[in-house]
């Protein structure tokens, strides 16, 4: 068997642990290297032979030196076996391997095999053949028989032997084996009725632990925790778990393993002192509330939250609720914290929003559950809170600013009697109306204001221009008497005149027509005209008073008269 | 044991009537044609507590639609949205943006159009003390006055006018759909943009008799059909309770 190829500073051979075998068998084909000095070279691949599997390969150093003749001899021999699994019958041939020694490469010769059929003689696959000289029988190494002879096994093991109904049971299965089991893959668990289930803890990978199991050591590694929510009293059997073992053993085998059968006394709860909010709660929990604020305005909500921690039923109990009050509480929000839907904390959160202003007494809110610890019913009471409850202005609209969190749930809805259409006020007429006034009144301010700034730059001016706008509405007016041959005529053109006069000239209007035209004389006016005023002011007193109609040509002349005196004044500009 | 699982069932039956007549006394005022910001919040409170989130966030934007200031439909919608899937799509505001637009929701249509109103006439008062002023004295003082005055009712009337248009022509809708893609072209086979989900909220850039170009609201346009999103302006939007 042995193939020596080259024999200078080292040697490199290669050789099998049958050239015939079965297809029981295992092939074992073996390289070694021998050399003078330390081999340091990289692992060869396994080499590829037809009608084979290659499964798994091993290597091992030996060392040693010897002092020969004064000489200091060192001999290093390095072995790289390969195992292979045959497929099918029939013959092939190991093909040359190249191995690289420092700057010199090294080839091994072909090796030729064959496969024949099984015999009845052949040994059995757990019992590889081993050749003699060979060795196989290494009692240190995996394969050894005591190791082929072990065995592999799944125990559950429950954390208490009795428990309340509703009460979380842990079951804990464990992997026991004194094989080289390298990997487990979990099936579906066998269950069997009387009880909710949840994964506590699944390890990613086998973590062994020495253990001693009926007087014999084993290695053991947690494979699943199943947590049990039991929902009837009486006896209960855990799930069976089971699975499929990697196995080492000269190579890798599969085995199917599967969990004993284990049980717990599920116990009823006590039928005494049920507390009357009672909603199935089971476990040992602590509860404590909190709530986001005590002063708050009309409108804005406050958050009153109820936390419930520890190790119980979480998915099996109600929420308690408020009693009613003046708010409006919405339904509670349910954060959870928790592993395996058994252990850790819930958090409820209440959004309230207290109805009117004033003192506003948040009631107490209870929560009761069955203590597995103390055996007993134990109740939460919540302190009766008071909030005061302020009037809404501007700024509570904006309290939501700074707090991103809020809210923590759904609102509730609004209760309201009625839901009036809405009308925006851009569509009532008293909008417009007060917009339309504004600008009117702005319209007329600046009006205002103008004459008055008018008045102010040019007085003279601005008294003419009313003196022209008073003449012309009396004279329009004395006009129209005319036409209708009325003798009112003479009143308006007087008034229109005095009024014009007075005006233009600032003369009072109180004064007689006698003082009047003394005043007029002292502003330069010629005294021709004057003359004439006098003497149509004169008519007009005499006219409104005479009883006798005047004919219309005389009317006319009057009123051409008027029209003159009103010319020539006009034409001379305002004085004072 | 029957007698409790009846008891059990008629409180439940009674429960789910006493709920249903409730909505249906909602949207039977709806069919009416009342607009009340109150009527549609509780609507949307109805469509969450029935599961349609969508529907829900489209109510509260109804509601906000009327009025801009309805506290409790703008909690419930930024609650939907931060449960929604998409909630992730909104960005960020800075500190500052967000208090302008908390200020210019505070001021809804009508507080807006008293505002403009009121700065209206002050304006008008500030008008006629700068024009009736003594000329003799420094006008320092009633020009700031009118002048701030001015500002402020033009910036005023400005708002007023944007939100008297966007009320008018709201061009936001809800996808109802639990999911749905947006396309780049009004048709089934398109190439796809983006996959949308319920309640997220789209702004509607252009409405065909099929499909709408929508934009999401991290920027994203693309076609999505009718039957999946609700428009804020639409009368019936589709859902069930």
């Amino acid at each position: 068997m042995l193939l020596p190829l080259m024999l200078i500073a080292a040697s490199v051979t290669a050789k099998v642990n049958k050239r015939e075998l079965t297809l029981a068998e295992r092939l074992a084909y073996t390289i070694e290297i021998i050399s003078d000095k330390a081999i340091r070279i990289s692992e060869p691949s396994p080499p590829e032979i037809e009608l084979f599997s290659f499964v798994n390969m091993s290597s091992s150093t030996v060392s040693s030196t010897n002092l020969s003749g004064g000489r200091l001899q060192s001999k290093h021999i390095k072995t790289y076996t390969y195992y292979y699994l045959p497929q099918k019958e029939g013959s092939t041939t190991i093909p040359s391997q190249d191995i690289q020694l420092g700057n010199k490469v090294y080839s091994t010769q072909a090796i030729q095999i064959k496969v024949v059929k099984s015999t009845s003689q052949a040994p059995a696959q757990r019992s590889p053949a081993l050749q003699p000289g060979f060795d196989f029988e290494d009692p240190d190494l995996p394969w050894s028989a005591n190791r082929i002879a072990g065995s592999t096994f799944i125990l559950a093991f429950p954390q208490r032997q009795k428990v309340y109904k509703g009460q979380p049971a842990v079951v804990s299965y464990y992997l026991y084996t004194d094989q080289m089991v390298r990997s487990f893959n979990l099936e579906d668990e066998k269950d069997f009725p009387g009880y909710g289930k949840s994964v506590y803890e699944q390890p990613t990978m086998l973590e062994y632990e020495t253990v001693t199991h009926q007087g014999k050591r084993f290695q053991r590694a947690l494979i699943k925790r199943l947590v049990l929510l039991p929902n009837k009293t009486g006896e209960l059997q855990a799930p069976l778990v089971q699975g499929m073992a990697r196995i080492y053993e000269f190579g890798y085998m599969n085995q199917t393993v599967s969990s004993n059968a284990a049980w717990l006394e599920v116990l009823p709860l006590p039928d005494e002192n049920v507390p009357e909010n009672y909603s199935g709660a089971v476990g040992s929990f602590e509860v404590s509330e909190t709530i986001s604020d005590t002063s708050i305005s009309l409108g804005e909500a406050i958050t009153y939250s109820l936390r419930i921690a520890g190790r119980g039923n979480f998915n099996q109990f109600g929420h308690p609720q408020f009693p009613p009050s003046k708010a409006q509480v919405s339904d509670p929000l349910a954060i959870d914290r928790l592993h395996a839907g058994v252990e850790g904390s819930r958090t409820l959160y209440y959004t309230i929003i207290p109805s009117e202003k004033g003192t506003y007494t948040l009631p107490s809110l209870s929560f009761s559950w069955y203590d597995t610890e103390q055996e007993r019913y134990r109740s939460f009471q919540s302190q009766e809170q008071e909030i005061e409850v302020k009037a809404a202005n501007v700024m509570s609209y904006f309290s939501s600013i700074l707090d991103k969190g809020n809210p923590q749930t759904i609102r509730p809805m609004l209760s309201r009697d009625a839901y009036p259409d809405y009308h925006s006020v851009l569509s009532k007429f008293w909008y417009w109306l007060i917009v339309f006034l504004t600008i009117a009144g702005s319209g007329f301010s600046g009006y205002l204001a103008w004459h008055k700034a008018q008045k102010r730059k040019n007085p003279t001016w601005y008294a003419q221009r009313n003196a022209d706008k008073a003449l012309k509405k009396y004279l329009s007016e004395a006009s129209m008497a005319v036409k209708n041959l009325s003798m009112d005529f003479y009143t308006l053109a007087e008034n229109g005149l005095m009024q014009y006069l007075s005006e233009k000239y600032g003369v009072s209007k109180r004064l007689s027509t006698s003082e009047k035209i003394a005043q007029l004389q002292e502003k330069n006016i010629p005294a021709e005209l004057l003359e004439d005023t006098r003497k149509f002011i004169e008519i007009c007193n005499r006219q409104r008073f005479s009883p006798e109609k005047k004919e219309a040509s005389l009317l006319w002349e009057d009123y051409q008269l008027l029209r003159s005196i009103v010319s020539a004044f006009s034409k001379r500009g305002g004085k004072r | 044991m029957k007698r409790m699982f009846f008891l059990i069932f008629f409180v439940l039956l009674c429960c789910s009537v006493a709920g249903g007549s409730e909505y249906d006394r909602l949207k039977a005022l709806e069919a009416e044609g009342i607009q009340n910001a109150d009527l549609y919040y509780n609507l949307g409170v109805t469509y969450w507590q029935t599961g349609q989130s969508g529907m829900a966030n489209l109510y509260f934007l109804k509601a906000l639609n009327i009025n801009s200031a309805h506290k409790p439909a703008k909690e419930n919608l930024n609650y939907v949205i931060a449960l929604s899937e998409d909630r992730d799509l909104y960005p960020e505001q800075l500190f500052l943006v967000r208090v302008f637009f908390e200020v210019y929701d505070f001021l809804n249509l009508n507080r807006m159009a008293i505002l403009t109103l009121v700065l209206l006439i002050l304006s008008a008062i500030s008008l006629s003390w700068l024009l009736h002023y003594d000329p003799h004295k420094e006008r320092g003082l009633p020009s700031l006055v009118f002048g701030i005055c001015l500002v402020l009712f033009l910036t005023s009337a400005v708002f007023l006018g944007v939100k008297s248009y966007r009320q008018a022509f709201n061009s936001k809708a809800v996808v109802l759909a639990p999911e749905a893609e947006l396309r780049a072209e009004p048709e089934a086979q398109a190439k796809r943009v983006a996959l949308v989900h319920e309640a997220l909220i789209l702004v509607v850039e252009k409405a065909e008799a099929e499909w709408s170009l929508v934009r999401t609201p991290d920027g994203k346009s693309g076609w999505i059909p009718n039957q999946k999103i609700g428009k804020v302006l639409d009368k019936n939007p589709s859902g069930k309770a």
